[in-house]
């Protein structure tokens, strides 16, 4: 018994040293960029990493991701002018774009649309609406030289709070994720069935979904809605929100039309495009498609809005 | 609880520490650890059931006495074994068969013009394993009955026997004469034993979760919309569920027997490289083996077997194929399913041709089959999987479609999934599984038999890699042989 025990143990190990050197050559785990809280109290990647976003076995969703100075995953830096024509989009994993190539994101597809104007997308995971307004808050100076501001809600997950506040954050098994096979198992969800083992015994996180659908007051999310804009300063003039209507209540859109705050719909795109499939393999995210489409939606509103000005050129 | 899952990985090694450690005093400690162990392995699918295995294991014990102590009088032999055997099909007519019956019937009914609503059938759930167990309890009667075992005394290990949990929910079905008699004797640890134990438990776990697993989400896509699809995505859906089937089973089978290694037992071989046969004869020596044994042992050789006419023994083919797609399933589909196997086995029978490659495998001392075998091979992966369509369709109706668009839809459009899965990735598994499986043809209990330690090793690595490459843990990893 006892040396198979031995036998299996040094089987073991040795086997998981090829395993990890294969997860690495072949580069299969996805790298995850350093974060850091800036002055201001907001989180942000530390500029200058690069990396690959990879999702799926056999890295099916591949893609580079490289955080510009101002700590935001884009091809370009953030340097907005009086003179020059500037969107930004402000939202949170959709709009950072892990999951693409960073110089193929929802701004550069405007911009190829629209190459005279420049799109910065401020997104940052998890970020929902009181991030969004606190960031445009405190760095009033900068966003007041941009024309045009998105901002990104999901309705459901991203007006549960009514005030911004440092959400805490931490790394679970910071020595673990150094481990590249490790992490390409906690990707693959291969560790799902310890985790949910660790939580029918209370031990460890709640998974976020379980305390969503504690919250489910859509008059809550409106209060905060309210709260938010008026705490934050929301110019309806050059702002908007960007959203799926099939997701959002009802009597949230009558109220935004009552107020005159503009609203992107792409879930209208969506919805006319059934056929093909808008989200990646394995992740929720929207895939190239579903970027395109969402894409789409905004250059349409721009047109229809004459956001940016009729003398723009288009490219067909 | 499945072999695949996170309470497996945890329960085993516990029952195997508990069994070589703590209970290793005496065989009959041992026994009722395991006996344990397997009541709760198969109460956590549903408790209820666990008074079914009981009663079969009851009645099956005192007929197995009954049946004993009436040496001499061959009637009340006779009414016992029947005692048993209406007791066991019962069990399994009442869960498995009564709707369909009851549906059939009513079909009839509807065939000749008149409407009855249906308020016979039941919500019946079918017990896991049923098919199994009543199997493996009724053969201990046959068996004591012809003479073949003597009937135990230790309802223990008799009741061992039946829920032995690595083969319980999906065989091999076992006969008394071989898993009995391991259970009623000292069990000693042999780390040779283990480590063969082992070895197959990876090698099933691949087979399950690359293979069969990797290959579910396609084959469900190509059944679920066959009728949008040409005739090439079709065949291509029939050859890879195929693949997946054999992936499931056999890998199925695989740690079943692995498992039984760990506790000194030795389980049949149920699958011995199918896909390489060279007639459907071969294949059925080759697919399944425990079920087919059990058909040839108690239903086809008590008809005669082959050794009546020509004509008798083509009913008695006909016989145990159809009961064989029946006891798949109470669907059309399978009986179906068995009739065309009949069909294509009673030719290779008419010509003789049914034993003569009962002793080798492809390639038997070459180092590649010859042109001949490549050919056969072909054929009866051919037919063999032609015959799938009925068993995965959902209808019989569904599977003359399926047919129907393979011939009349005659054209080649590059599948694509719906989920954008790489198909690239699931040709280059299989070639890669065939070609090992080729490797590996003429020993099925040791799948890694490679003198080279290093070579050993690195192909452990690979086959974890590989199910590492294919987990996908957004899907339902049951085994497809549970409905049965």
């Amino acid at each position: 018994m006892i040396k198979l025990i031995w036998k299996i143990m040094v089987y073991a190990f040795l086997i998981f040293l090829v395993l990890e050197a294969l997860v690495r050559i072949f580069h299969l785990q996805n790298d995850t960029p350093t974060w850091y809280l800036d002055e201001d109290n907001v989180y942000k990647w530390v500029p200058g990493q690069e990396g690959y976003a990879v999702y799926g076995n056999r890295r099916q969703q591949f893609s580079k991701y490289h955080i510009n100075e101002s700590g935001y995953n884009s091809y370009t830096e953030f340097e907005p002018t009086r003179e020059n024509i500037e969107v930004a989009i402000l939202g949170d994993s959709f709009i950072e774009g892990f999951h693409q190539d960073y110089f193929n994101s929802i701004g550069k597809k405007i911009e190829n649309v629209y190459p005279g104007i420049k799109v910065y997308e401020y997104g940052h995971s998890s970020f929902d609406l009181a991030d969004q307004l606190y960031l445009h808050h405190v760095k009033k100076e900068k966003f007041s030289k941009i024309d045009l501001i998105i901002f990104e809600v999901k309705y459901k997950n991203d007006l549960q709070r009514n005030e911004y506040t440092v959400p805490p954050r931490q790394v679970v098994f910071p020595l673990l994720r150094h481990s590249k096979l490790l992490v390409y198992l906690l990707n693959i969800g291969m560790v799902d069935p310890i985790k949910q083992l660790l939580r029918d015994f209370n031990i460890g996180q709640t998974p976020l979904a379980e305390r969503k659908g504690l919250i489910k007051d859509d008059k809550l999310y409106q209060e905060n809605f309210k709260s938010l804009i008026s705490k934050y300063d929301f110019d309806k003039s050059k702002m908007t929100l960007l959203l799926d209507s099939r997701e959002t209540n009802i009597s949230f859109l009558d109220y935004l039309e009552r107020e005159q705050i503009q609203y992107i719909d792409y879930g209208a795109q969506f919805a006319n495009n059934i056929k093909r499939n808008t989200t990646l393999i394995y992740d929720r995210h929207w895939n190239d498609y579903g970027r395109s489409l969402v894409a789409k939606s905004i250059c349409d509103f721009l047109k229809e809005k004459k956001k940016i000005g009729l003398n723009l050129p288009i490219k067909k | 609880m499945t072999f695949n899952s996170l309470e497996y990985l945890l329960f085993l090694p516990i029952v195997f520490i508990l069994y070589w450690y703590v209970f290793k005093k005496s065989v009959s400690i041992q026994n009722s650890l395991v006996l344990v162990a397997s009541y709760f392995f198969y109460g956590l699918w549903d408790w209820r059931f666990l008074f079914l295995i009981l009663a079969s294991t009851l009645v099956d014990f005192f007929v197995g006495q009954l049946i004993g102590k009436n040496k001499e009088n061959k009637r009340k032999q006779k009414f016992w074994l029947w005692v048993s055997l209406l007791f066991n099909i019962s069990l399994l007519g009442f869960f498995k068969y009564y709707n369909f019956f009851t549906e059939s019937f009513l079909d009839m009914f509807q065939l000749f013009g008149y409407s009855v609503k249906s308020t016979w059938t039941l919500n019946i759930i079918l017990p896991v394993g049923i098919s199994f167990y009543t199997f493996q309890t009724m053969s201990y009667s046959l068996d004591i009955y012809y003479k073949r075992v003597k009937p135990t005394k230790d309802f223990i290990s008799f009741a061992t026997f039946v829920a032995f949990f690595p083969q319980l929910v999906a065989g091999p079905i076992e006969r008394a004469s071989n898993l009995l008699g391991q259970i009623t004797k000292n069990r000693i640890f042999n780390y040779q034993q283990i480590v063969a134990g082992l070895k197959l438990i990876l090698w099933g776990l691949f087979k399950k979760m690359v293979i069969a697993d990797g290959l579910a989400p396609i084959v469900d896509d190509i059944f679920a919309n066959y009728a949008s699809y040409p005739a090439s995505t079709l065949i291509l859906g029939v050859t890879l569920f195929s693949f997946q089937v054999y992936g499931d089973f056999s890998g199925y089978s695989d740690i079943a027997i692995g498992t039984a290694k760990l506790f000194g037992i030795e389980l049949m071989s149920n699958f011995k490289f199918p896909n390489f046969s060279r007639n459907v004869a071969e294949y059925w020596q080759r697919w399944h083996v425990s079920l087919s044994t059990w058909f040839r042992h108690y239903v086809y050789i008590p008809l005669g077997g082959s050794r009546v006419g020509k004509l008798l023994s083509v009913r008695n083919i006909c016989i145990i194929f159809l009961v064989s797609g029946f006891w798949h399933g109470a669907n059309w589909t399978f009986i179906f399913w068995g009739a065309f196997h009949a069909l294509a086995y009673i030719p290779v029978f008419l010509m003789g041709r049914n034993t003569i490659y009962k002793n080798t495998v492809i390639a038997q001392d070459s180092l590649l089959p010859s042109f001949k075998e490549i050919g056969q091979l072909f054929i009866t992966f051919s037919i063999v999987t032609f015959s799938r369509i009925f068993f995965r369709s959902e209808s019989l109706t569904d599977s003359f479609n399926y047919i129907s668009r393979i011939f009349n839809n005659w054209e080649y459009i590059e599948y694509h999934h719906p989920l954008g899965y790489r198909m690239i990735d699931y040709f280059v598994l299989i070639g890669l599984f065939i070609c090992y499986e080729f490797l590996i043809r003429k020993d099925e209990r040791n799948p890694f038999k490679f003198k080279s330690k290093i070579l050993r090793f690195l192909i452990y690595t690979l086959v974890i890699f590989g199910i590492l490459l294919f987990y996908d843990s957004g899907f339902d990893r049951s085994f497809i042989y549970f409905q049965f």
